[in-house]
């Protein structure tokens, strides 16, 4: 590795440094216009001409806010927390290609890459949760771990039907390999929805935000943090929601090829389409309680996923023939998802123990 | 599934309407005529005189004992009302806005102004005396009768 | 480094090994300042993991002593403390603090007034209902359903302030009808209203009745028979939602509530999607009912009755009944010959739903422990007073 080398990756990892808040700003820029369109509301418009300056300017303040540290928190703890949700979330940007040459590291296993390392991020949350010394971050704690360890398995179990196919773990070799056939989505749509749904419970957004839920445990981990540290977790999360989105589109709808437009605004027009679904999920979907989300992780997702790799597996070795037993198999189960799975292992209705009621007054 | 298809396109709907908001600084707020803003003294345009005779029923039946009244005998001849008030001071941090002291007066001479705006950063500004009492309520009538219960002795006009 | 705060002071005595690792219960403070207890409930919760084990409810924090100050007051200015109990539907208080002093007084009040009242009244039941679908919205996890509902009760809202110069709190009715004529395009007001009205029903009902995911969370959660919530002494939707009929306005017809035709929605488990639909129901009812007030409402004709001018209260007692959007509202009134009231006794139901919580949320997840408050719809005004 020559010194040139050194530099450029140095200047890779800082443009990225500087994209990640870019990617923040757009997004929560975004998020806040849709969703006070689709309520009715302006969303922001003071600041700036159409509001554009409100996210810069909400930056600013973060930056100059106090960043408290409670009495009752683990000091360090408390303290590096931040880094390690921070830290691990800039390195996976580094591992996804914006186009054939935009990448920062093309990694032959970049897939495992950019989906093993968001597990590190946990811990960063356990430490924020348990550094806090609050209950509340403790709980949220609890269900953030419990979620995203849950949901690491149909993440990638989902994408592994993917790679088959591709025959790569690489992810522009997952993206050429979709140029020449068809997009994934196609051929994989279940692989494609068990992605987003275990990829919007990695990240904790609606409506699996469970364990920051605002109305239950008021931010969990997030709870005691404020200024510049929790902007980066505010950070982190945007990030990771772009992240959900450009691997979606790399993965399952073709990345940056497409005909006429440059590539990466071919990659720009997809992942923009997906983050603009998961901001539309915020304002249409309420949220799961924990032991429903770990229901549909375990009992529906799960072992759709394994399925899902099976059917991509036997296609593999025997051609398409057997996929036509698929059809009706495909049927029954969308049939027996909608009749019985749902309301049989996610609702699960529980009944209410017996209550401890005041003694009715006696009359006369 | 359809459940939550159906939320997707209420959404949808509702993306494509357009906001509801208010842009309050920008635009003037809805207000109608009978809104309970802050109470104002009504002014005898005709007599160029205060309508108010300072005969303090408001401040007895005010709930929140905001308003202080006091009065002097009227020596002017041009109504023949016995007195005249000289202080009144309303204090409007204190007010809640019920609308009693313009249902108990007896002269129709005070009456809720849709006039909302005084904020002020030092809580005794926001003891208003009676020249801005008055200011608040130039140009305004009384928009709304006594009603049969509570009416009183009806001010007598003179010719002016 | 120094040591931990909560392990200071603890004797270690034995290190714990793997086959001994007992889960700890952890007592954690729901409230005052809490997003969803809906004001300022605050709720000693008791929980091993997720599942509460205990819960006691602990209120007072916005107590104003509204009965005592309603007690120093004349009876003209008892409306304005009267509609500070229920800040979210002010005239339904109003509306039972009347009838209490006019079986006081034996007023009778003209046609006009009653059907202004009853309309004023179901229109504030409408705003009190949206505010429920809206809180209960942000508690199941998501802000759209809190804009949908409160927009309409925006309009509401603009609707009482060109009546009544108020939003809130109103101080409109008074002895013997109203305190002031209604504007005198009050029906067209109304009726143009109505229709903006439905559609928003429509629309909430869209966005989450039917939503798979609000069923989950919803159906089948905190069920409740008609045993328990008649021990718990709860009443108004609460216990329509476990399945009996039990509406004031039909059981007294007080007012003229028997000249509406009207349904009384009842729930079948009395869970919190049952407690949810029946509110979302009874808000189509009402509509039904301003309709119907309004097509028999006089266009002309006194607002008040005979009042006398001084206004004392005469010796005895009168005790109200009411239909609240929370339940029974039950006013009692004691005169003693003076312009002040000698005791005003609100019997408030989300006091009752507020007690009913260390009963309901046992057994429940901390997630729901959220829902079931805002299932019970408890207005904080109305409980501590």
């Amino acid at each position: 590795m020559t010194l040139l080398d050194v530099v450029i990756a140095i200047v890779k990892v800082l443009v990225l440094l500087i994209l990640a808040p870019l990617i923040a700003l757009v997004f929560t820029y975004a998020e806040r216009k849709l969703l006070g369109r689709i309520q009715q509301r302006m969303g922001p418009w003071h600041v700036g001409p159409m509001g554009l300056f409100q996210a810069p300017a909400d930056a600013i303040k973060l930056l100059m806010k106090e960043s408290l540290t409670p009495e009752k928190a683990e000091r360090w703890i408390y303290l590096i927390a931040p880094f390690l949700v921070f830290g691990p979330t800039i390195a996976v940007l580094t591992g996804i290609p914006f186009t054939r040459e935009l990448v920062a590291a093309n990694l032959d296993l970049g897939l495992l890459y950019v989906l093993a390392l968001p597990a590190v991020v946990i811990i960063g949350f356990v430490m924020a949760g348990w550094g806090s010394g609050n209950k509340y971050a403790l709980i949220g704690t609890a269900r953030m771990v419990a979620q995203a360890i849950s949901y690491e398995l149909p993440l990638l179990v989902s994408v592994l039907g993917v790679a088959l196919l591709a025959n790569s773990l690489d992810l522009t070799v997952i993206v050429e390999a979709q140029a020449s056939t068809v997009w994934y989505v196609v051929v994989q749509p279940t692989a494609f929805a068990i992605f987003i749904m275990a990829g919007l419970a990695e990240t904790s957004r609606t409506p699996f935000d469970i364990a920051i839920a605002e109305s239950e445990v008021m931010g969990g981990p997030l709870i005691e943090y404020s200024g510049i540290r929790w902007a980066m977790f505010f950070l982190a999360e945007y990030v990771n929601v772009f992240i959900l989105a450009a691997l979606s589109t790399v993965i399952f709808l073709g990345g940056w090829a497409g005909p006429f437009l440059p590539p990466i605004l071919w990659f720009a027009l997809k992942t923009g389409f997906v983050v603009t679904f998961i901001l539309w999920l915020r304002a249409t979907l309420p949220r799961l309680r924990i032991d429903q989300l770990m229901a549909l992780c375990w009992k529906v997702l799960l072992p759709l996923s394994l399925l899902n790799l099976v059917v991509v597996s036997v296609q593999a070795v025997y051609g398409w023939l057997p996929m036509i037993a698929l059809v009706p198999l495909s049927v029954v189960l969308a049939f027996w998802f909608y009749r019985r799975a749902w309301t049989r292992l996610v609702m699960r209705p529980r009944p209410s123990a017996p209550r401890d009621l005041p003694t009715p007054a006696t009359a006369g | 599934m359809l459940g939550i298809l159906k939320a997707f396109k209420e959404t949808l709907s509702s993306f494509r309407k357009s906001p509801v908001t208010e842009m309050y600084p920008y635009e003037p707020p809805f207000v109608t005529s009978r809104t309970h803003g802050a109470p104002g003294l009504l002014w005898n345009d005709d007599l160029d005189m205060i309508i108010c005779t300072g005969c303090d029923a408001c401040a007895r039946e005010c709930p929140c004992d905001c308003i202080f009244t006091s009065l002097e005998k009227y020596t002017d001849d041009v109504t023949d009302q016995k007195t005249i008030v000289v202080d009144f001071y309303l204090d409007l941090a204190l007010c809640c806005y019920c609308s009693i002291c313009v249902e108990v007066c007896p002269y129709e001479a005070i009456e809720m102004t849709p006039e909302f705006a005084y904020s002020s950063y030092d809580v005794r500004e926001m003891v208003l005396e009676k020249s801005e009492l008055v200011d608040i309520a130039r140009g305004l009538t009384r928009t709304t009768a006594n009603p049969p219960g509570a009416q009183g002795k009806p001010m007598k006009k003179g010719e002016g | 480094m120094r040591s931990h705060p909560r392990e200071m002071g603890r004797t270690v005595t034995d290190t714990p090994s793997a086959t001994d690792l007992a889960t700890q219960e952890l007592t954690i403070n729901m409230g005052p300042q809490h997003p969803s207890t809906h004001g300022v409930l605050r709720l000693i919760l008791t929980v091993d993991g997720e599942l509460i084990t205990k819960a006691i409810p602990d209120i007072g924090f916005l107590h104003r002593g509204i009965e005592k100050i309603c007690e120093t007051w004349t009876f003209r200015q008892i409306p304005v403390m009267a509609d500070r109990a229920d800040y979210l539907s002010a005239f339904t208080t109003e509306f039972g603090l009347m009838i209490a002093a006019e079986e006081l007084w034996e007023i009778e009040v003209p046609e006009r007034a009653e059907y202004a009242r009853v309309i004023l009244a179901e229109l504030n039941r409408l705003a009190s209902h949206f505010m429920f679908y809206a809180s209960f919205g942000l508690d199941v996890g998501f802000t759209t359903p809190t804009m949908f509902g409160w927009r309409t009760r925006e309009s509401i809202q603009d609707l009482f302030e060109e009546v009544t110069g108020a939003r809130l709190l109103h101080n409109y009715l008074a002895v013997g009808g109203l305190r002031l004529d209604l504007p005198p395009d009050f029906k067209d007001a109304v009726a143009g209203l109505l229709p903006e009205i439905e559609k928003s029903i429509d629309q909430c009902n869209g966005l989450i009745t039917d939503s798979e995911i609000f069923q989950a969370r919803t159906k089948g959660v905190n069920r409740l028979s008609v045993e328990e919530a008649a021990r718990l002494g709860l009443t108004g939707p609460m216990l329509r939602a476990t399945g009996i009929a039990r509406d004031l306005r039909r059981l007294l017809s007080y007012s003229i509530y028997d000249r509406f035709d009207f349904d009384i929605p009842v729930g079948e488990n009395g869970d919190l999607f049952d407690r949810y639909k029946v509110r979302m129901l009874e808000m189509e009812q009402s509509v039904r009912i301003v309709r119907q007030a309004l097509k028999g409402m006089p266009d002309e004709g006194p607002f008040q009755g005979k009042v006398p001018r001084i206004l004392r209260l005469p010796e005895g007692d009168a005790y109200s009944r009411t239909e609240s959007p929370r339940g029974d509202l039950c006013i009692y009134l004691v005169g003693s010959g003076a312009t002040k009231a000698y005791r005003v006794k609100i019997r408030s139901p989300a006091f009752v739903a507020a007690s009913a919580l260390e009963a309901l949320l046992p057994g429940a997840y901390l997630a729901d422990a959220v829902l079931i408050i805002g299932s019970t719809d408890v207005v904080m005004g109305e409980v501590d007073r």
